[in-house]
C-alpha cells in the first residue's frame, strides 16, 4: 500500500500525518509497548523524538491500523480502548491570556476545558470501535444513535432530536458550547477593566464537573452499547502537557494518584517538563508506585547507539533509523519506493570501526604511531607486535576492543580535517550510520535531515541514474543542518546562554582532537555536579528539551536527573567538527570560554 | 461554521482626508523610533479633544526615544504615559477610563496611531473597540494609522518569552484534525523557527510583505527566511504590505476551506498592518486563534518613516444590525 503522490519525507512530525500515513510509517518501539498497560506512565522526550506519534498511536484509531499481530489482537479482544488529547500549544494559549482572580478559578477552568477536549477526543474513539465492533452499517448507525442519544442526556442534560443523533453533531454543539464560554469570559475580562458590573459564567456549566468525570460515565454508556468488559484499558494519552503549568498538572497528578478505574493516563512531556509530583491531596505521587517514567531518548531502540541491527531493535531485522527509511521510502511511492539507504548515502568513512584496516604498513597504523600520545602509542606497540608475530584472530580482537574501535574513527577524522587544503571541505560527515548516529535517535531530525539532503542533492533533483548523493554534500548539509539546530535554541528562554554553553564546549572538543596528541578516550560530555547542576538548571533542561543535551543512559539518580553527565548531541558533530561519541565528560566549569573570534568563525 | 457576534467593515481613507476631521480622542506611542512621531507632526494637535500618549517603560534614556518626548511635548503638551510593552491591562483601563465619558453617547471618534506601539497595545485596544461596540453600545469609529518603515539594521533576534492567543481571538480548536497554521513572516526566521516547533502544524501557509524600496531586489524577508522556506513544505505568497482590506480579504479566501475541519492558528510575525489584518480576521471567524509571540530584543530598533501611509477606519457591526 502506497500514499500516492506524497514524499513522507516531507513531513516531519507525527501532527501533520493523517491515521493511515501514522500507522504506516510507525515503528514501534519497547516504550511504546509498555505504554500498552494499566499503569499510568509520564513519557518524557525532547521535542521531535517522537513523543506524539506514539500518543497518537495508542488512540483506537490509530491502533487498529497497525499492521502488528500483537496490535491486531488488543482491537480484537478489546483489551486497550485509547482516546488522544493533544493539549497543544494553540489550546494551552487560550488558558494563557486571561487574568485569574485565584487559583481555585483558573483550575476550574482547566478541569472544564480539559472535560471537553476529553470528551471530544472519546467521540472520535467512539466512532472507531462503533466502525469495529459493528456487524455492518445498519447495526453501526443504529448504535451510533443510540451511544449519542444515551451521551446527551448525561452530558448535556437533555434529549436531541432524532436527525442529531450522530457524533458529529454532537461534537458541534460541544464546539457551540465551548465558544459561547469564550465569549463569557471575554465579556467578563472586559466588564471588569472597564469597571462595569460583571456578569456571570454560565455556558456549558454541565462540564463543570470533576475532571475525568464525563469519561467515566460516557465509558460505561459505549461499553454497555458495545459490550466492552470491564477488563479493558481505557487509555488517555496527554500529549505536550510541557504546554500546561504546575497548577494543571497537579490537578492531572491527583488523578494518578487517586483510584481511576479502567482508566490509565499516559502524558506526554518534555524530559524536565513533569513540572510537580504533587497533588491536591497533599500527598506526593511516588514515581514508580503510582506511575512510571519512560524517557524514550533512552529507548533502547531509538537510542541506536551505534546503529547496529537486530541488537538494538529485537524484532526487526534493521535498526530503527533504517526502519524508518524504509517505511517512509516504501510508503511514499514513485520514485521514492525504490530508494535505498544504501544506494542513496553508501558506508560512512568514520563509523564501522571493525573493518578498519590495521595491518602493518597501513596508513591507519602509521598515523596513530605519529598522532597518539605516548602512553597510547605504546600500548598499540604491544599489542601491533602480537598481532604482527602471530597473526591471531584473538589479537586483532583484543586490539580493536582496547584500542581500535575507541580510536580508529577518531583518527581518520582528525587525518581527513588536517589534509584539508585552502578553503576545501571535508567529506567525513557522510554514509548513512553517520546520518543515523548524528540524528540521535530523533525521527523528525532524521526525517529533516534526509530531506534536507534530498532536497539538495544535485543527483537526486536531476533524477540521475545514480541517485548517490556526494558524500562532500552530505557532510555540508550535516554542518548546516547542524548549525540551524543550535541557532534554533537562540529565541527559547534561556536560549543564548546554552547556545553560549554548547559553542564554548565544542570548540573545546573540536581543539582537543585536532591539536593534542590522539588518546584512547578524548573529551566529548561535559560534566554537572550537584551544584553546577543547580547552576545552570534552566539551561540543562532547555537543551534537553531541545535535544541538544543528553544525559547519559547510566547517570546515576531518577528521573529527572539533576547531575551526572551530558554529552552534547551527535547532530553537533559535523559543524563543530568533532567525532559524534559521548568519551570522556568534563567539570563545566573547565571548559574555557572560547575566544571571540573563534566564535564568531563558528557562527558565521 | 461557528456563528461570528460581529461584521466587520474596513474603509480606506487618506492623510488628506485626516486633515479635514477632528477626533474625540488620539491615541499615539511614544517609542525608540522615528516614525512615532510621524502622524502628530502631520495632523494638527487641535485635530482632538483629548490626546493619550503611551510611553514604554524601558530604555528611556534611547536617543530617538528622548527626541520623540521633545516633540511630542511641544505638540500635545504632554509626557507619556509609561507602561510595559506587554502590559494590556493596564493601556486597557487607561483607554476605558477616558471613554466612560462617552457612554450614553452616539458615537465617539477615535484616531490611533498604531505605527510604533506595542503589538500587544493595539491588538487589546481592537478587543476593546469591539466590546463598546456591541455590548456597550457606544458606535466607536475607530481609524487605525500606520506609516511604513525603513528598516536598514540588521535583524535582532529576541527571546520568546511567551505565547498565548489573543483574548477574543482564542479560537475553538478542534482535537483531533489537522492544524493550520497561517503564518506572517518577518525578519526573525529564528523566532518562527521555534513557534513551528512548538506548534508543530500539520500545514504551514506563510505570507508576507512586499518590500516598498524592493525596486525588484530580493525581497528580505525571503533573504531571512530562506532556510525556512527551503527545508519545510510550506506554500508562501506576497501580500500588499500596506492594504489592510486586500490582506484581510485574501486571508479570508485562504482560511474558508479549512474553517469547519480545521483548527487554524494564524501566528503575524510581519509588519503590523499584517497583524492588525489577522486580529480582524480571528475577531470575524472565531474558529481562528490569533498567536502572540510575546518576545524581547536586547536593542531597540530606530525606524525612521518611508511616508507611505495605511490609513483604516474600522467598524464592528452586530450581526442583527447589518441585516437590517
Amino acid at each position: 500500500m502506497t500514499i500516492e503522490n506524497t514524499n513522507l519525507f516531507e513531513i516531519e512530525n507525527a501532527r501533520s500525518m493523517d491515521i493511515e500515513q501514522i500507522a504506516l510509517t510507525f515503528v514501534p518501539t519497547q516504550a511504546f509497548w509498555r505504554m500498552l498497560s494499566r499503569k499510568h506512565n509520564i513519557i518524557l522526550g525532547s521535542r521531535g523524538s517522537g513523543k506524539t506519534a506514539l500518543a497518537r498511536m495508542l488512540s483506537h484509531n490509530c491502533l487498529k491500523k497497525l499492521n502488528d499481530a500483537k496490535a491486531k489482537d488488543y482491537i480484537r479482544d478489546k483489551s486497550f480502548i485509547g482516546l488522544y488529547v493533544p493539549t497543544r500549544l494553540d489550546w494551552i494559549s487560550a488558558l494563557r491570556n486571561k487574568p485569574w482572580k485565584n487559583s481555585a478559578e483558573k483550575e476550574l477552568f482547566f478541569q472544564w476545558f480539559l472535560n471537553i477536549s476529553i470528551c471530544q477526543a472519546f467521540l472520535e474513539t467512539t466512532k472507531s470501535c462503533i466502525d469495529s465492533y459493528s456487524s455492518d452499517k445498519g447495526a453501526a448507525a443504529r448504535v451510533e444513535a443510540e451511544i449519542v442519544e444515551a451521551l446527551a442526556k448525561v452530558w448535556l442534560g437533555r434529549e436531541l432530536p432524532p436527525e442529531k443523533l450522530t457524533i458529529t453533531s454532537i461534537q458541534s454543539i460541544i464546539r457551540e458550547i465551548q465558544y459561547c464560554r469564550q465569549k463569557e469570559y471575554q465579556a467578563q475580562l472586559m466588564e471588569e477593566l472597564t469597571g462595569r458590573k460583571v456578569s456571570a459564567i454560565t455556558s456549558g456549566s454541565e462540564f463543570d464537573v470533576d475532571l475525568f468525570s464525563p469519561l467515566y460515565i460516557g465509558k460505561d454508556i459505549v461499553s454497555n452499547f458495545l459490550n466492552i468488559p470491564n477488563s479493558s484499558t481505557w487509555l488517555v494519552a496527554i500529549d505536550e502537557a510541557e504546554f500546561l503549568d504546575k497548577d494543571h498538572q497537579r490537578i492531572l497528578n491527583s488523578h494518578m494518584r487517586a483510584y481511576s478505574e479502567n482508566v490509565s493516563i499516559k502524558m506526554t512531556t518534555t524530559p524536565y517538563g513533569h513540572y510537580t509530583t504533587e497533588t491536591n491531596s497533599g500527598a506526593m505521587l511516588d514515581p514508580g508506585e503510582d506511575f512510571e517514567y519512560v524517557y524514550i531518548d533512552q529507548d533502547p531502540v531509538t537510542y541506536s547507539d551505534y546503529g547496529n541491527d537486530n541488537s538494538t531493535n529485537p524484532g526487526y531485522e534493521l535498526s530503527f533509523a533504517k526502519m524508518v527509511f524504509k517505511k517512509r521510502a516504501q510508503f511514499s511511492g514513485g520514485r521514492y519506493a525504490q530508494l535505498s539507504y544504501q544506494n542513496l548515502f553508501g558506508d560512512s568513512q568514520l563509523l564501522g570501526s571493525t573493518k578498519d584496516d590495521w595491518s602493518k604498513g597501513s596508513g591507519l597504523r602509521q598515523a596513530l604511531l605519529s598522532e597518539a600520545n605516548p602512553s597510547l602509542i605504546d600500548r598499540a606497540q604491544e599489542f601491533f607486535t602480537k598481532i604482527d608475530q602471530n597473526c591471531e584472530e584473538d589479537d586483532i580482537k583484543r586490539f580493536n576492543d582496547s584500542v581500535g574501535r575507541k580510536v580508529g574513527g577518531r583518527l581518520a577524522l582528525r587525518m581527513k580535517l588536517k589534509n584539508i587544503k585552502g578553503n576545501g571541505k571535508t567529506d567525513a560527515y557522510s554514509g548513512f550510520s553517520m546520518i543515523e548516529r548524528c540524528c540521535d535517535g530523533n525521527p523528525r531530525r532524521l526525517v529533516r535531515i534526509i530531506n534536507a539532503m534530498l532536497k539538495t542533492s544535485s543527483n537526486w533533483r536531476k533524477r540521475s541514474y545514480s541517485p548517490r548523493i556526494k558524500l562532500s554534500e552530505q557532510s555540508s548539509i550535516l554542518a548546516e543542518f547542524g548549525k540551524a539546530q543550535l541557532d534554533r535554541a537562540l529565541p527559547e528562554p534561556n536560549g543564548p546562554e546554552l547556545h553560549q554553553l554548547i559553542t564554548d564546549a565544542g570548540i573545546f572538543f573540536s581543539k582537543q582532537l585536532l591539536n593534542e596528541p590522539l588518546r584512547v578516550d578524548d573529551y566529548c560530555s561535559i560534566q554537572f555536579t550537584k551544584d553546577s547542576f543547580d547552576h545552570y538548571r534552566k539551561v540543562i533542561e532547555r537543551g534537553c528539551e531541545l535535544g541538544l543535551l543528553f544525559p547519559y543512559k547510566k547517570v546515576t539518580g531518577a528521573l529527572p536527573y539533576d547531575e551526572g553527565e551530558f554529552r552534547l548531541a551527535f547532530v553537533l558533530a559535523a559543524h563543530f567538527k568533532v567525532f559524534p561519541r559521548k568519551g570522556k565528560s568534563i567539570d563545566v566549569k573547565k571548559i574555557p570560554r572560547s575566544p571571540d573570534q573563534m566564535r564568531i568563525d563558528f557562527e558565521c | 461554521m461557528l456563528k461570528s457576534d460581529c461584521n466587520i467593515s474596513l474603509a480606506c481613507e487618506s492623510l488628506e482626508s485626516l486633515s479635514e476631521r477632528t477626533f474625540d480622542i488620539g491615541i499615539f506611542a511614544c517609542g525608540y523610533e522615528k516614525r512615532s512621531r510621524f502622524f502628530s507632526e502631520k495632523l494638527q494637535s487641535n485635530k482632538f479633544k483629548h490626546v493619550i500618549l503611551l510611553g514604554f517603560d524601558t530604555h528611556k534614556d534611547h536617543p530617538t526615544r528622548i527626541e520623540n518626548e521633545v516633540v511630542f511635548r511641544k505638540i500635545y503638551d504632554k509626557i507619556p504615559v509609561l507602561i510595559p510593552s506587554n502590559d494590556s491591562n493596564t493601556v486597557i483601563k487607561i483607554i476605558s477610563n477616558v471613554l466612560k465619558y462617552f457612554d450614553g453617547s452616539e458615537e465617539c471618534r477615535i484616531f490611533i496611531d498604531y505605527s510604533s506601539m506595542s503589538r500587544t497595545w493595539y491588538t487589546h485596544l481592537l478587543f476593546l473597540f469591539k466590546y463598546i461596540n456591541l455590548d456597550v453600545k457606544v458606535n466607536i469609529e475607530c481609524v487605525f494609522g500606520y506609516v511604513g518603515g525603513l528598516y536598514t539594521q540588521k535583524s535582532v533576534h529576541r527571546t520568546i518569552r511567551n505565547i498565548y492567543s489573543l483574548p477574543g481571538c482564542e479560537g475553538v480548536p478542534r482535537t483531533t484534525k489537522g492544524t493550520l497554521a497561517l503564518l506572517g513572516l518577518g525578519y526573525d526566521s529564528l523566532a518562527i523557527a521555534s513557534v513551528l516547533d512548538q506548534l508543530e502544524p500539520s500545514k504551514v501557509i506563510a505570507f508576507y510583505a512586499e518590500d516598498e524600496k524592493a525596486n525588484g531586489a530580493p525581497l528580505r524577508v525571503i533573504e531571512e527566511n530562506k532556510i525556512l522556506l527551503n527545508t519545510m513544505d510550506i506554500q508562501s505568497f506576497q501580500l500588499d504590505y500596506l492594504d489592510v482590506e486586500d490582506v484581510f480579504r485574501v486571508l479570508s479566501e485562504i482560511v474558508m476551506p479549512y474553517i469547519d475541519d480545521w483548527s487554524i492558528n494564524i501566528i503575524p510575525l510581519g509588519p503590523k498592518t499584517h497583524t492588525l489584518s489577522c486580529v480582524l480576521l480571528s475577531q470575524k471567524f472565531p474558529e481562528i486563534s490569533c498567536l502572540y509571540i510575546d518576545g524581547e530584543s536586547k536593542i531597540p530598533y530606530d525606524v525612521d518613516a518611508s511616508g507611505c501611509t495605511s490609513i483604516y477606519r474600522i467598524d464592528y457591526i452586530s450581526p442583527r444590525k447589518s441585516e437590517l
